[in-house]
């Protein structure tokens, strides 16, 4: 261990001295012979092809963010950062909306094949369903097609693609990039006899430019099929790689090592030279094995204990922070409950003040300091239905949503909206939360007796198995107010009509707004940051207004990690704090030792 | 015999049917498989609900889907199975997951089943054979403490403990000066105890046991045996006159001379003088083979000394001094481990000590093509599953062999075979041990059948993925598919140790016939 530690405090020196002296090579590796990082998570890649719709998951996609690169990615802001070391996009027009997408020279999968055009045209087939099948269903199982968006065939060049789109698209910035499957990998997984890498990609090319479904078939099949390996998979076609490192060993169920990409030389080099993920699910598992050095990292959705262990441990760093998802309370519009309006014989005012006076009794802050302070400390209540605290976007659509009315628990002013609005008290809520969940179970209790001060009655119609979202089954939701946590992976502003969008499938509270629907559709057309903002405050104020729900807060995450270990930098979005591995290296403590 | 057999497998097979067909059902409407998806904003999860309905039939009520999956599950009977995808496992098919788990589960519980089976049954008997003495007490207590603790605590305990606390005292090895005595007083005790006789025999033991405890410890503490631990051609001698003097103990006892000798020649004098040959082979051997190459010369060498030496019992010297010598082969390979201390403890990513806490194998080991770094690695990470589940399993065997020794110590048979003037050795060993065993191989026999349905909590807290997260993973994702895979292999599986439970009855018993 010293011996190894000693040779990587020689390579930094020697990699800092090449800096320093100014040294002028286009691209030098920083990889530190011998070095290795053992990570942990809760599960492990399965899948080489993260886009398809068995693969699309963050284990996968974790993976497959070391093994490729892109035109972007999220830091832990969370913004969206271009990496102009692999390739660039320009915006050239708004009207058609158009995007030149370029790749730069001298990029090459990990067999030595260079990344071009042809990878580009394949992964606009799958994206945009640009092929289909005589039915007209997408030929590439991908895992969210948008046939609606740049449907006419892009025009290529060397290393260049121009899409152009059927019509300004808001996140056109994260709706294209380039998978884990190379165009030939995939062309000869489908077409053994075909062993030129060249000649697969001007095939691939040509039956894409000319839509032959029946040629592409196979390799749409083998584009889905053959990269689902849970061992280390036999052809390396499967695992072909142009990013900083390549899967070298993949046991199911236990671990995967990935070893320096050598022919990597764009973008910023990594340090060490091997990283090992291991799937440990259990938390309390996680932070033992970085107590005993089995792991370096462990990260996860924290417990009181296992945050203690964490403190515990000596040789640790740790960093408590918020995720992605987010709490809220949700109410239900049309179910004949106390919000809906038909209770009222119609009355939309009267079912929106006991919505509003509910909202105003639900102890946000109380909740955040009691349950959500003791495992992270810099929480904050969220207070934006579609943006996430920190991005670029809160702070200002915060300042005019008109979430500040909500602010503090008002029981006065919620009393005082239910007595102008006549309503009888008791007013009976039924409010769902998952059953066994011990942290939503708290939550209901604070919310019911802070609720009772102003004269609701809530009461407990928990069940286990979040029965009301399945919208086939129960086409109303029979609970009057529900609480759970919606997941985001990304700062797209698109999806959100999802659940806010009068009849779409995850709207389980029946609300609908012709506001919030028009303003969302030109949400998704438009193209002016400044407009951006302006939209998003204009469907949270009608949402606030309306007493649709109420956010309450971030969920906690932990990460720790071994003293031996810098650069470690947790972050909300996926892939999480694998987002800047290349910045991961032996600490100088560990160097010294 | 055949008949028996057949009538026991058709009869199991119709409940093998029935039982699918409840758990089937059971399992299905137990939930929903797409829960997960459905609590998520992500644009795709709708394209991703639709395409999984899809391929998982969900619209089929599961009375009927029942009958498609059992079209799938009959092709097994002709090499050709298709249970379906697993919706919790990546959608990877469920006969490679299940594949996957049994040899991972195989792994982790085998070693414990076989140590706790030979543990407990050797606890136990002597624990009859000194009924009511302290050492019968206190083991009854302690059996019964362990079997009342919950898995995941001692599991969680050992990790601290045996896991992390040792691992930081091999990196810095220093044994305080106190320990020494105590560590010779409670080894001392033990022996004491177990040996038992009279007051002044209890007093020599104790001494001497407790003289020799304390002087081993403080001699590998001086020699600094922890910061580099070996075994060496040292240990082999050692551990081979143990080995020697217990099965002869056991066997034929202290007093007869030539079985002495070949035990001597064999067991003794065998492994020590092949250690110096042995050490090429296993260097560039280097592959499991070696091991077994080894024990068949051993046994062998065992044998032929045994039958020279056994005069008119030569067939029975040749077989117990064969098992002495084959045992030989445990020290030469825990040597062959050691010598790759040094080595081992520079590639795995603990700073300190050896112990892991998670998962089967170090990556970077694996990627090494010595075999004995490799099963060193593995015992680093088996010791401690190993030993919760022993822990926990050792009470009942102990519990069951004890009582069964006791009432088979009580017939008339035996009273005769001392009436005869046999050595107690003899009245145990040959007469009271085989019929005390006839109950506890029913139970080891369900215990081999039930051993590949896993460990739930041990595989969660050693982050070992087996049959018991298989089974876990089904349950809390409503994975029909992969519950039904799950419920085949463990399902067919306590069907034929059941019949090889019978089977076992009438060979150990002649007066139980099966027809």
């Amino acid at each position: 261990m010293n011996i190894k530690r000693g040779a990587a405090g020689a390579a930094v020196i020697a990699a800092g001295a090449l800096v320093l002296s100014g040294c002028s090579l286009p691209y030098e590796s920083e990889v530190i012979e011998g070095t290795e990082i053992t990570v942990s998570w809760n599960d492990i890649i399965d899948n080489f092809n993260s886009s398809s719709t068995s693969g699309n998951n963050i284990a996968n996609s974790n993976v497959t963010y070391l093994t490729t690169s892109s035109f972007n990615y999220y830091d832990n802001s969370p913004e969206l950062v271009q990496n102009t070391e692999f390739g660039s996009y320009e915006k050239t027009s708004d009207d058609p909306l158009t995007v030149e997408y370029t790749i730069n020279d001298n990029i090459v999968w990990s067999d030595g094949t260079p990344l071009d055009e042809a990878d580009m045209l394949l992964s606009w087939a799958y994206i945009f369903a640009g092929v289909t099948d005589e039915e007209g269903a997408p030929l590439f199982n991908y895992a969210n097609p948008r046939a609606d968006l740049a449907s006419a065939t892009p025009e290529i060049d060397d290393n260049k693609l121009v899409l152009v789109y059927d019509k300004p698209y808001v996140d056109w910035e994260v709706q294209f990039g380039i998978g884990s499957v190379a165009a030939h990998a995939a062309v000869q997984l489908a077409y053994p006899e075909i062993e030129d890498a060249q000649e697969a990609k001007d095939q691939l090319v040509e039956a894409i430019q000319n839509k032959d479904s029946e040629w592409l078939a196979p390799v749409a099949e083998a584009w889905e099929a053959d990269f689902q390996s849970a061992n280390t998979p036999e052809s390396d076609l499967v695992k072909l790689s142009y990013g900083p490192y390549i899967v070298e060993d993949l046991v199911e169920e236990d671990y995967v090592t990935l070893v320096a990409n050598e022919e990597f030389a764009w973008g910023p080099s990594p340090k060490y030279e091997r990283i090992t993920i291991r799937q440990i699910a259990d938390p309390t598992a996680q932070v033992q094995s970085l107590q005993n050095g089995d792991v370096q990292v462990a990260s996860g959705q924290p417990t009181p204990d296992v945050l203690q262990l964490v403190q515990e441990t000596e040789t640790a760093d740790y960093h408590t922070s918020d995720e992605a998802t987010y709490e809220h309370v949700d109410l239900t519009f049309n179910n004949g409950g106390p919000f809906d309006p038909a209770t009222y014989g119609g009355d939309e005012e009267t079912a929106k003040a006991v919505r509003i006076a509910f909202l105003k009794t639900i102890p946000r802050n109380e909740i955040l300091e009691k349950l959500i302070h003791p495992l992270n400390p810099n929480a904050v209540v969220r207070n934006s239905i579609l943006q996430i605290p920190g991005s670029p976007m809160y702070d200002p659509i915060v300042e005019a949503n008109g979430s500040a009315e909500y602010a503090e628990v008002d029981i006065e002013g919620a009393k005082a909206l239910l007595e102008e609005a006549g309503v009888e008290t008791p007013v009976e809520v039924k409010f769902w939360y998952p059953e066994g969940n011990e942290r939503r179970a708290a939550e209901y209790e604070l919310i019911a007796t802070s609720a009772a001060l102003a004269g609701f009655d809530v009461t407990d119609d928990s069940e286990p198995n979040w029965e009301f979202t399945d919208t086939a089954a129960n086409p109303t939701n029979p609970h009057d107010a529900v609480i759970f946590a919606w997941a985001s992976t990304s700062l797209a502003l698109t999806g959100t009509d999802q659940y806010l969008g009068t009849g779409q499938p995850s709207n389980f509270g029946g609300y609908s707004n012709e506001v919030v629907d028009t303003r969302l559709s030109d949400l998704e057309t438009e193209l002016d940051e400044d407009e951006q903002i302006q939209i998003q405050i204009d469907v949270e104020t009608e949402l606030w207004a309306d007493g649709y729900g109420i956010t309450i807060f971030q969920f906690p995450g932990l990460t720790a990690w071994d003293q031996g270990v810098e650069g470690i930098a947790p972050a909300p979005l996926a892939p999480y704090y694998f987002w800047n591995f290349w910045e991961w290296a032996p600490s100088d403590g560990a160097t010294a030792e | 015999m055949f008949s028996f057999v057949a009538r026991r497998l058709v009869a199991t097979l119709l409940v093998l049917l029935v039982a699918s067909f409840v758990v089937y059902v059971l399992t299905a409407v137990s939930g929903d498989p797409l829960e997960e998806l459905r609590g998520s904003r992500d644009p795709d999860a709708q394209a991703k609900i639709a395409d999984l309905a899809n391929k998982l039939d969900l619209d089929t009520p599961p009375v009927l889907r029942y009958f498609a999956w059992l079209g799938g599950a009959a092709g097994c009977l002709v090499g050709n199975c298709d249970l379906g995808i697993s919706v919790a496992r990546g959608e990877l098919p469920v006969t490679e997951v299940i594949a996957t788990a049994m040899g991972s589960t195989l792994q982790l519980v085998t070693a414990a089943t076989i140590l706790a089976i030979l543990f407990g049954v050797a606890i136990g008997m002597t624990t009859a054979l000194r009924q009511y003495s302290g050492y019968d007490y206190t083991v009854t207590f302690a059996t019964f403490v362990f079997y009342s603790l919950p898995v995941f605590w001692v599991a969680v305990l050992l990790k601290q403990y045996g896991g992390i606390a040792f691992n930081q005292f091999l990196g810095d090895p220093v044994i305080p000066w106190w320990f020494i005595p105590i560590f010779g007083l409670v080894t001392g005790f033990i022996l004491m105890a177990v040996v038992g006789g009279g007051l002044a025999t209890r007093i020599k033991t104790f001494l001497f046991t407790g003289l020799a405890g304390a002087a081993l410890l403080l001699l590998l503490d001086v020699t600094g045996w922890f910061a580099e631990p070996s075994i060496g051609i040292v240990g082999i001698i050692l551990f081979s006159v143990a080995n020697a003097l217990i099965v002869a103990s056991l066997t034929t006892g202290l007093r007869d001379k030539p079985a002495l000798i070949a035990f001597g020649i064999a067991a003794v004098g065998a492994p020590v003088a092949l250690w110096f040959p042995f050490q090429f082979l296993f260097f560039f051997g280097n592959a499991w083979w070696t091991i077994a190459l080894v024990a068949i010369i051993l046994v062998a060498i065992g044998a032929i000394v045994g039958w020279l030496f056994g005069g008119d019992r030569r067939g029975n010297l040749a077989r117990v001094v064969g098992l002495a010598a084959g045992l030989g082969t445990i020290p030469l390979v825990f040597d062959q481990m050691f010598q790759r201390w040094a080595t081992y403890e520079s590639i795995i990513p603990l700073s300190s000590g050896v112990i892991s806490t998670i998962g089967s194998s170090t990556p970077a080991i694996d990627r090494t093509d010595d075999y004995w770094l490799q099963m060193l690695d593995s015992l680093t990470h088996m010791i401690l599953p190993t030993a919760t589940l022993m822990l926990i399993s050792l009470a009942a065997y102990t519990r069951y062999s004890r009582a069964s020794l006791l009432e088979v110590m009580n017939q008339d048979y035996v009273r005769t075979a001392r009436a005869k003037g046999l050595s107690e050795r003899v009245v145990v060993m040959r007469h009271a041990f085989r019929n005390a065993m006839i109950p506890i191989a029913t139970i080891i026999a369900f215990d081999f059948g039930g051993l590949i349905g896993g460990a739930v909590i041990t595989e969660t807290v050693f982050a070992w993925k087996g049959m018991g997260a298989v089974f876990s993973d089904a349950l809390a994702r409503t994975d029909v598919n992969l519950m039904m895979g799950f419920f085949l292999v463990t399902g067919v599986l306590a069907v034929i140790f059941n019949i090889i439970a019978d089977l076992l009855y009438s060979a150990l018993d002649p007066r139980i016939r099966v027809s």
